[in-house]
């Protein structure tokens, strides 16, 4: 690491060892309210009489109960839907949002008890790069200045110093060291994410969140933004939390992946164990639905149906088990698993009301072409499709979803389990219940 | 063969700025075949999106189709002479008036990326549905009302006839792109031009669409052509490939000739730049450089100064796109290395080194174009 620090104030006060746990995570969550303003929340009991105020905030779950860790040199890719939490974690675990519960734990301080100067030094050994790098570069700053801006946030360096080490990062980063006198705009976008680059890189932080930095870039000049990114972490000894919607990206970068789904972490494990021996639907639905650049490899398509549900009134027990295609049946019915795979896919239809109904005999063709199954599950068939042919749409929405899903033992239970990994033996958890045991 | 539906020679749509003039789009052919879907793919800037827009002439100023024949069904929907030593549309180029009424929507649709910005937001999706229909279709307002639902229906929106008087603001990204694919395909058009309509979408949903339209273009036997940057979505949808470059094709091949038997310096380069959701890829092989902007694209091979296996033949001379492999569908590249169509002395020639260097170097974007650094 050549000629880089400058002052001993750069040098690295490396507390934590490469593989150790730099930054811990425990039952992190994050709630905003659904409505804000001074009368947010001002409900009206219209039951008789004058109506009378009475107030019910509702919230927006959008990080919940999280846990997680990153050892010191890895990368952590998070990979997630749009909505799912991803970008409000990140921004979490950087208290750049007040956490409403759990802890954050950097290299053994709790960021979520910390406060004023102690925050603020702290800070100076975690960065973050944002996905549009356009609007996070002042338009009106030259590049060397704004690459220094975090120097002088922390009162690092004199001035000439900042100007050297501006200049230096800018070659580390592959821009020209002459162009610390030029203008944002004069910059393509690849160019600016290698600025955004250099001025997190500035203080030397040990740990960078990234968010989505290359999604706005085209496909030749991510890889160009990638490669650099890698070779800066093994200069520097960098730690990342890589946050992408790209599973390709996420599977070049990463060392270890976490999936999320709606405010969850559904799945954590190695790299290479995750993407090919994936033990979640959900992560299993993510990497089938992703196009692959190769004509021959096209074909095993399994699209997820539906819409995420809203994070204010989640699913109880598992959250993705509205759409997950391998619900659980309840215990209670005896069934086979054609039988509840076909109850299931009625269950759905149903559900979502994506059907409409012009006669019995069809009905029954279309979803049960080997009839009813017997028992207690074909009673309740047969009611839900009498209700059906009746009109009677939302008393057969209600009673399947309660007989079939709110009875399944992914609504009753949140599901947590850890797994042997095939691939490596990192640890591998995986947030479904069909991995209980027995 | 039965002839191409849509018939593209030699278009150029040139944007005429305080700078110069942007050839955007500089001499593109291609072809669309009754009931394929076919692939316009390159990188931003590469002019896929104007090519596409020129078709429907849809660009506006200060952008202008200056050259070039459009035939669609043999009807001239672009066409030029030369009258008193100036280009001039012809007397049988359609008039605007006959576009409107009779291409745009009827014929030929058009989906654009972002479905909030094509959707009005104060009236109610259904309304504009059936606004569309009742128009294009000369139905009357209950018929199109229910055939409005009937085709929100058909492309999977739940509970159509409740949420056709929903508003826009209250379907998700998946559902309007939904909307729009419905109200393309309602007045049952032969051609769908779809302007990258699933780069807004998450990839669940993206699936979700592409499958949508596999199995109505398979219905209805409508023919796409599909503008895209994402060589996986290529690979998964599209029948044909047209590569551009810096507002040329620089190939055109059968999907699977050109993801397996790469035929052009630029889209091999693009493949090797790309990171693999189905095998963990150690080091990815950017591309040099960025590309240059079209106002002053540089001499020879738009490519050259990018290319691995630029020659100094290829700084002087400027391939076309010919046919190099004849072999069932003509597979076609506008690169020098095919000597043996070419035959301008590719191998004899010294390589070059690459002027675009292999970093940031490269030279900021207003000087892109220029010498360089």
């Amino acid at each position: 690491m050549s000629g880089a620090m400058t002052t001993a104030e750069l040098e690295s006060n490396d507390s934590v060892d490469f593989g150790e746990t730099l930054l811990e995570v425990n039952g992190l969550s994050k709630h905003f309210p659904n409505e804000s303003g001074f009368l947010a929340g001002l409900k009206f009991d219209r039951n008789g009489g004058v109506p009378r105020p009475y107030f019910e905030r509702k919230w927006v779950r959008a990080v919940d109960d999280v846990s997680f860790e990153i050892k010191k040199g890895e990368t952590l890719g998070l990979v997630g839907e749009s909505g799912c939490g991803k970008s409000t974690l990140a921004r979490t675990v950087l208290r750049l949002l007040d956490p409403s519960e759990g802890d954050v734990y950097f290299k053994g301080d709790n960021l979520a008890e910390l406060d004023g100067n102690d925050l603020r030094a702290i800070r100076r050994d975690m960065q973050m790069i944002f996905q549009d790098p356009q609007s996070s570069l002042d338009p009106r700053m030259k590049v060397g200045p704004i690459v220094e801006e975090p120097l002088r946030a922390h009162n690092m360096l004199d001035e000439e110093g900042r100007e050297r080490r501006a200049r230096e990062l800018l070659e580390r980063v592959g821009l020209d060291p002459q162009h610390y006198n030029r203008y944002p705009h004069q910059f393509s976008g690849g160019q600016r994410q290698r600025i955004n680059l250099a001025r997190a890189m500035s203080v030397n932080p040990d740990f960078i969140v990234c968010d989505e930095p290359t999604s706005a870039l085209d496909a030749s000049i991510q890889a160009q933004v990638l490669n650099t990114m890698r070779d800066l972490q093994t200069e520097f000894g960098l730690t990342y939390l890589f946050i992408s919607h790209d599973l390709s990206v996420i599977r070049h970068i990463s060392d270890r992946v976490a999936v999320m789904y709606l405010g969850e972490i559904v799945e954590v494990a190695d790299k290479e164990e995750l993407f090919e021996n994936p033990q979640h639907p959900y992560t299993q639905a993510l990497l089938s639905a992703i196009p692959v650049p190769d004509p021959r490899a096209a074909g095993t398509r399994t699209a997820l149906e539906g819409d995420v549900p809203s994070p204010v009134d989640p699913p109880s027990g598992c959250r993705f088990r509205t759409r997950c295609p391998s619900l659980i049946a309840p215990d209670r019915f005896d069934l086979t698993e054609d039988e509840w795979a076909e109850i299931r896919d009625f269950l759905r239809a149903v559900d979502r009301h994506t059907f409409t109904a012009t006669g019995e005999g069809q009905l029954r063709q279309e979803f049960f072409p080997d009839g009813v199954p017997r028992g207690d599950a074909g009673d309740v068939v047969n009611e839900a499709l009498s209700l059906i042919l009746s009109e009677d749409w939302d008393e057969a929405r209600s009673l399947v979803i309660e007989q079939f899903a709110e009875d399944s033992i992914c609504a009753r239970e949140a599901p947590s389990y850890e797994i042997e990994p095939t691939y490596g033996d990192g640890r591998h958890y995986a947030a479904c219940h069909l991995h209980r045991s027995g | 063969m039965t002839d191409p539906l849509l018939e593209v020679h030699d278009l150029k749509t040139q944007f005429f700025t305080e700078e110069g003039v942007v050839r955007a789009v500089d001499g593109v052919s291609f072809t669309v075949e009754p009931g394929e879907i076919v692939g316009l793919v390159g990188e931003s800037g590469a002019g896929k999106s104007v090519a596409a827009q020129s078709i429907l002439r849809l660009v506006e100023r200060p952008g202008e189709i200056v050259d070039g024949e459009i035939l669609f069904r043999g009807d001239p929907l672009v066409q030029f002479e030369e009258r008193a030593g100036k280009l001039r549309p012809t007397e049988e180029m359609l008039t605007n008036d006959e576009m409107r009424k009779h291409i745009r929507g009827r014929e030929i649709a058009i989906i654009f990326q972002d479905p909030m910005e094509s959707l009005n937001p104060v009236y109610t999706v259904g309304g504009q549905l059936r606004e569309f229909i009742e128009i294009n279709r000369d139905m009357g307002e209950k018929e199109a009302k229910a055939l409005a639902i009937d085709m929100l229906r058909e492309v999977g929106i739940p509970e159509a006839a409740e949420r056709y008087s929903d508003y826009p603001h209250q379907f998700s990204g998946g559902m309007r792109q939904r909307v729009l694919i419905a109200m393309a395909l309602s007045c049952e058009p032969s051609l769908i031009i779809a302007d990258e309509p699933t780069t807004a979408l998450d990839v669940t949903v993206e699936a979700q669409i592409l499958e949508l339209v596999d199995d109505l273009q398979e219905k209805y036997g409508t023919s796409f052509i599909w503008v895209t940057h994402d060589m996986g979505v290529v690979a998964e949808i599209t029948d044909r490939v047209n590569v551009m470059y810096l507002g040329e094709i620089v190939e055109q091949a059968e999907v699977d000739d050109l993801f397996h038997d790469t035929k052009h310096p630029y889209t091999d380069a693009l493949l090797d730049s790309l990171p693999r959701p189905d095998q963990t890829v150690e080091e990815l092989n950017p591309i040099a450089g960025v590309m240059p902007e079209a106002i002053n694209p540089p001499s020879g091979c738009r490519f050259h100064p990018r290319c691995p296996d630029a020659r100094v033949v290829c700084t002087r001379i400027h391939p076309d796109n010919r046919i190099v492999d004849s072999d069932g569908a003509p597979h076609r590249a506008a690169c020098l290395k095919n000597d043996e169509v070419f035959d301008v002395g590719y191998w004899e020639s010294e390589p070059i080194e690459l002027q675009a260097g292999t970093g940031f170097g490269a030279g900021l974007a207003e000087d892109r174009g220029g010498a360089g650094e």
